[in-house]
């Protein structure tokens, strides 16, 4: 039985292994030489330098895309949980006319192609001027991120005990109270799983980043992408821009460990 | 698994008491701004989309011109539509099936693990999801570049030729989809380890004893049971795989020629090279319904699912009852 079991991690491990190689020979590149970097036949790191960091950091407008970055993700993930939260609580729990459809209906958003929206979100950003902006493209992730808050939030709320709200009203707690000071400290983690994911959504978004933004608002995806369309691909900078954009996120997940599988499932996964 | 067992799971909407009148003013106080926010950002782009598609923009004049279908007939006769829409469903019934395969041979390796390295490890394998689509596609970008790239020189080593990838229709297609399954493998894996932690390891032990092997553990067993969690993967990813964009603008563009042309980079590239505005809203409104038709058909596969599982319910409820339990969907689909 030992044995077994020993056989097993080591196939594993060695999956693992072939299935993180991709990520760890970039990693990789990213410390070579640009005359290292295309030698033949490949060597896996003779001499390590963070040349293609100090470029990127230095010579290039990346430190503010990453910026960019970060206030999209950010702003419309808080957005997203401002707006979403108590919906998704009222939803749940006063069952209003018309709550159940607004559900489905909001279910069945998830399921809308994005390019349905690119047209209609481009000419309102024009006629808004709000083309190369952040807000722009915060208002653009927040409308996607609000269906997925509020459906992911209900599940979380499906799970408070109806007496513990109970009580809390019987004790002369307002309707509003109730929902502050108890609902929604009782679903601190479910907020945590719905901002992880809403705020990778956006961090990893392309499509709507490169219609709406051009110079000044461009996140990192839509700076990486234009290092190809040249004629040639500067693959220095793009090693060092990818490790430095997925290594915060990678970062976070590591710590969250249980939460972040949460989260990546989607919001389909108990813990 | 947290939640508590002795509440009845088929409250879906629970009301609470009895709702007074201030209750349900105090539930659409709350939602009000979300169903404001919704119908702006969702409901109006959606119309808007809707009319646009019997119009041309004329930029010129900025003005918008009623013309009928005449922006759907373009798009039906437009033989570029037909690959991109046959090249989605082939992108998306590879992808989804090497997804649900490759996942569930990795959730039956880690599942038998202890719980905390099994979440140590679920999170390396989860890493590969996390890299934006764009990243993952420039990085298998370099390792298939054509004279340097790790992979040609690897496979010339052992003899077998360096092919062009992305010069090759079906060789390009495959990248597309093998850049999907390393991105979104750990999703099934995932919700397959949680199907699986959810049933009974004694109901496998006991099939050991009686002597069924490996195969007949797997087909008789283990898959029956993970039934609703594999339809609902399906049905997940397959609307996430339709979206597919990011990968072909990076890896492919689309070609070579219109080999790996999908619905989506088909609808960039009327819009904004072609700046045919009307027909890419005739595109959207197209696609819409192809994804409606394609999930009413699911749901539609997965509730008789249900219901033959409901009727089948003899010994194994107990068990199927909690696989359900553990995904979240069966709380709403079913």
């Amino acid at each position: 039985m030992r044995r077994h079991n020993g056989l097993k991690y080591a196939v594993i491990i060695a999956s693992l292994a072939v299935y993180l190689s991709p990520l760890v020979w970039v990693l990789l590149s990213s410390f070579k030489t640009e005359s290292e970097m295309f030698s033949i036949p490949p060597t896996v790191l003779k001499q390590a330098t963070i040349m293609h960091y100090g470029r990127l950091l230095t010579q290039t407008e990346f430190p503010r895309y990453f910026w960019n970055s970060f206030i999209t993700a950010t702003a419309s993930t808080a957005l997203s949980l401002l707006v979403g939260v108590p919906a998704s609580y009222a939803l749940t729990r006063y069952k209003f006319r018309g709550a159940d459809k607004t559900l489905v209906v909001i279910l069945a958003l998830r399921m809308f192609p994005p390019i349905v929206f690119v047209l209609p979100f481009f000419f309102m950003m024009r006629a808004a001027n709000l083309v190369d902006t952040n807000l722009g493209l915060i208002i653009v992730h927040f409308a996607f991120q609000l269906p997925l808050a509020i459906w992911l939030m209900r599940s979380f709320f499906l799970d408070l005990p109806k007496e513990i709200v109970e009580a809390s009203e019987i004790d002369g707690c307002t309707r509003m109270g109730t929902f502050l000071r108890i609902a929604v400290p009782y679903v601190y983690p479910g907020i945590a799983t719905t901002a992880i994911v809403n705020f990778l959504f956006s961090w990893n978004e392309f499509l709507f980043a490169v219609v709406l933004t051009r110079l000044h608002a461009k996140t990192v995806p839509v700076f990486m992408a234009e290092s190809v369309t040249t004629f040639q691909v500067l693959w220095g900078q793009m090693f060092s821009s990818a490790i430095m954009f997925i290594a915060p996120v990678i970062a976070v997940a590591f710590i969250l460990q249980k939460r972040m599988v949460v989260a990546l499932g989607g919001g389909f996964i108990k813990s | 698994m947290k939640r508590e067992s002795n509440r009845p799971r088929k409250m879906a909407f629970p009301s609470g008491h009895a709702l007074t009148k201030q209750g349900r003013l105090f539930g659409l106080l709350l939602t009000l701004p979300a169903l404001l926010v919704m119908s702006g950002v969702i409901v109006y782009p959606l119309t808007y989309s809707f009319l646009l598609s019997f119009r041309r923009i004329d930029i010129i004049a900025n003005r918008r011109i009623w013309v009928g279908l005449a922006n759907y007939a373009h798009l039906f006769g437009n033989p570029v539509w037909w690959t991109s829409l046959r090249n989605t469903f082939v992108f998306v019934v590879a992808a989804v099936a090497g997804e649900l395969v490759i996942g569930l041979a990795l959730a039956l390796l880690l599942n038998g693990m202890p719980k905390r390295g099994k979440t140590l490890m679920q999170t390396f394998f989860l890493v590969p999801m996390m890299i934006a689509l764009v990243i993952a596609a420039m990085m298998w970008r370099w390792l298939l570049v054509d004279q340097y790239g790790i992979i040609n020189y690897l496979l010339r080593l052992i003899g077998i030729g360096a092919p062009q990838w992305f010069g090759r229709p079906f060789l390009a297609m495959a990248v597309l989809v093998v850049v999907d399954w390393w991105v979104a493998v750990p999703f099934s894996m995932i919700l397959l380890i949680a199907g699986l932690q959810n049933f009974n390891p004694e109901l496998i032990e006991a099939a050991k004893i009686d002597g069924a092997n490996g195969r007949q553990r797997l087909f008789g067993i283990i898959l029956p049971l993970l039934r609703p969690v594999i339809l609902f993967i399906i049905l997940i990813r397959t609307m996430d795989a339709f979206r597919v964009f990011d990968t072909v603008y990076i890896l492919t563009g689309g070609g070579p020629g219109t080999s790996t042309e999908v619905i989506t980079s088909l609808g960039y590239k009327l819009a904004f090279s072609g700046l045919k505005f009307g027909e890419t809203a005739a595109l959207s409104v197209v696609t819409f319904v192809v994804i409606m038709v394609v999930s009413v058909v699911f749901l539609r596969i997965f509730s008789s699912g249900d219901a033959r599982a409901a009727r089948g319910r003899g010994k194994s409820r107990a068990n199927e009852h909690e696989a359900e339990r553990g995904i979240e969907c069966a709380d709403t689909t079913a």
